[in-house]
């Protein structure tokens, strides 16, 4: 069993600030079978927070590339870091979170961290608070205690890792409600009410709504930079689209055993394919006009089936949306709305694209340029691996 | 009394030639003979392949194809259909 690895993030930078002293930075190995994170918070804001805070991660993100021992590569980090002429101090937090292995059932990870508010670890809707090991940094000229923490842990499906700068904790701070700011202890609170209401929820709409939250308490004027990253490990969530039906008849059953038997969420885009279907395993096909707004043709429902479409229109307008990066929060309301959040939804995308041609569509006189099937599932194969990283199959029936 | 099935083909050749348009039919309809309706929109059933005689949009009126279908012709199919079942 491979796991499925979130990772996101969140940030909203210092009010009036165009350029940010927290840096976020994500790398995955060509395998996808290691994941290396680092969120940094650089002295300050602004430009010089930002050097310090993109020196930090970058060197973060190599070590931690490298073979060389986490705790090893935070103490040479410290070491490099330029220091700070008034306050003596080179002084750049950060947290650095590696996964390997992750084509095993259970995710092996890393995490180093330096001064930034502790990670926090979600498992079965409660905190786990894992062994941290205490290493206590002795620097020349450093103008307090540091230490980093470094923690090894074993995720499995579930799980999530929530991290985040001192821009979420110290929310609010001052203000009447929260002299103090929001807190960690608030924080956590926060976050396990998001994860109760929607057990499902992203990375990115978790660390997303944690750092709404935060600006909201800033009174929507961030007073430093507010970061939150967001890592959830889970089962792949895998869809089929069939669409078109397969080059002769005496395939129509292999087609049909596809859908069916595919482990996951279920498209069929195209009258023609899902009438074959409703054939052959005896389901009722019915139109329906609850989404439909005028604009593109409408969906049908039937059992077994989560989305049930018209082919070339619906699938060429998918291919403009994804094409233009639209996000789930934008959808139009219709079939291809439908259909873009399935697609959106799923980490792994298996296309069945039947190579019948279909005559309605070679007559001339029809007053519009429909593009094949093979090239307009091509363009929405590559906006989804672009675009989105996901992962896709290509099979022609 | 039955009411007279209106179905809407909403394949893809139908769409493009206009059937999207002709759903929302009933409001086109007299109020008189609108209770007697009933629209359905239905998938491709192969007809629009052969443009010589079942030009999409394909559109049935009480089991009767109509090619080429707009607003006028389904009105009429409709009217004609009440007349035949001594409705008015
Ligand atoms: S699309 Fe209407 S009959 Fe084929």
């Amino acid at each position: 069993m491979s796991y499925f690895i979130e990772v996101d993030y969140s940030q909203y930078f210092k009010d009036g600030q165009s350029i940010g002293g927290d840096v976020f930075l994500l790398s995955r190995g060509e395998e996808r079978d290691r994941i290396i994170c680092t969120l940094s918070d650089g002295l300050g804001s602004g430009v010089k927070a930002n050097v310090l805070a993109n020196l930090t991660a970058h060197m973060a993100q190599k070590y931690a590339a490298s073979s060389i021992d986490m705790v090893k590569s935070a103490e040479i980090i410290m070491n490099t870091l330029p220091v700070c002429r008034e306050r003596k101090i080179s002084y750049s937090t950060f947290t650095i979170l590696r996964m390997e292995n992750l084509k095993e059932d259970k995710v092996r990870t890393s995490i180093v961290e330096y001064d930034n508010p502790g990670f926090l670890l979600l498992r079965g809707g409660a905190y786990v608070h894992p062994e941290k090991q205490r290493q206590e940094l002795k620097r020349p000229g450093a103008f307090k205690d540091e230490n980093l923490f470094h923690t090894e842990l074993e995720l499995e499906a579930g799980d999530r890792i929530v991290f985040f700068t001192d821009g979420i904790t110290q929310a609010g701070l001052g203000t009447k409600p929260l002299p103090l700011g929001w807190r960690e202890g608030n924080v956590k609170e926060y976050i396990l009410d998001l994860v109760e209401n929607r057990p499902d929820i992203s990375a990115y709409e978790l660390a997303s709504a944690v750092t709404a939250k935060a600006r909201a308490l800033d009174i929507y004027k961030a007073k430093d930079d507010i970061t939150c990253a967001s890592v959830y490990i889970r089962k792949p969530r895998r869809l089929i689209v069939s669409t078109g039906p397969p080059i002769d008849e005496s395939r129509d059953e292999r087609l049909v055993a596809a859908i069916r038997d595919f482990d996951g969420r279920k498209v069929i885009a195209g009258g023609t394919t899902a009438q074959i279907y409703s054939r052959i395993e005896g389901k009722k096909l019915q139109v329906s006009l609850s989404d439909f707004d005028g604009d593109l043709p409408p969906c049908a429902a039937m059992a077994g089936i989560d989305l049930v479409s018209e082919g070339m229109l619906t699938l060429n307008r998918i291919a403009e949306h994804l094409e233009t990066r639209i996000s789930l929060h934008e959808l139009p309301h219709n079939s291809a709305g439908r259909f873009l959040k399935l697609l959106l939804e799923s980490d792994r995308v298996r296309f069945l694209v039947g190579t019948k041609i279909n005559d309605a569509h070679q007559d001339p006189s029809i007053p519009f340029e429909i593009g094949i099937r093979r090239s307009i599932i091509g363009r929405i194969i590559k906006a989804l691996e672009e675009n989105y990283l996901k992962e896709t199959e290509l099979e022609f029936i | 009394m039955e009411k007279i099935i209106v179905e809407i083909c909403t394949g893809t050749a139908c769409f493009v030639m206009g059937s999207g348009k002709l759903l929302s039919i009933e409001e086109s309809l007299p109020a008189n003979i609108r209770d007697y309706v009933e629209v359905q929109p239905v998938l491709c059933c192969g007809l629009c392949r052969d443009w010589t005689n079942s030009k999409p949009p394909v559109v049935s009126v009480a089991g009767k194809m109509i090619a080429g279908a707009d607003e006028e012709k389904i009105i009429k199919a409709v009217m004609a259909a009440l007349e035949g079942g001594n409705l008015c």
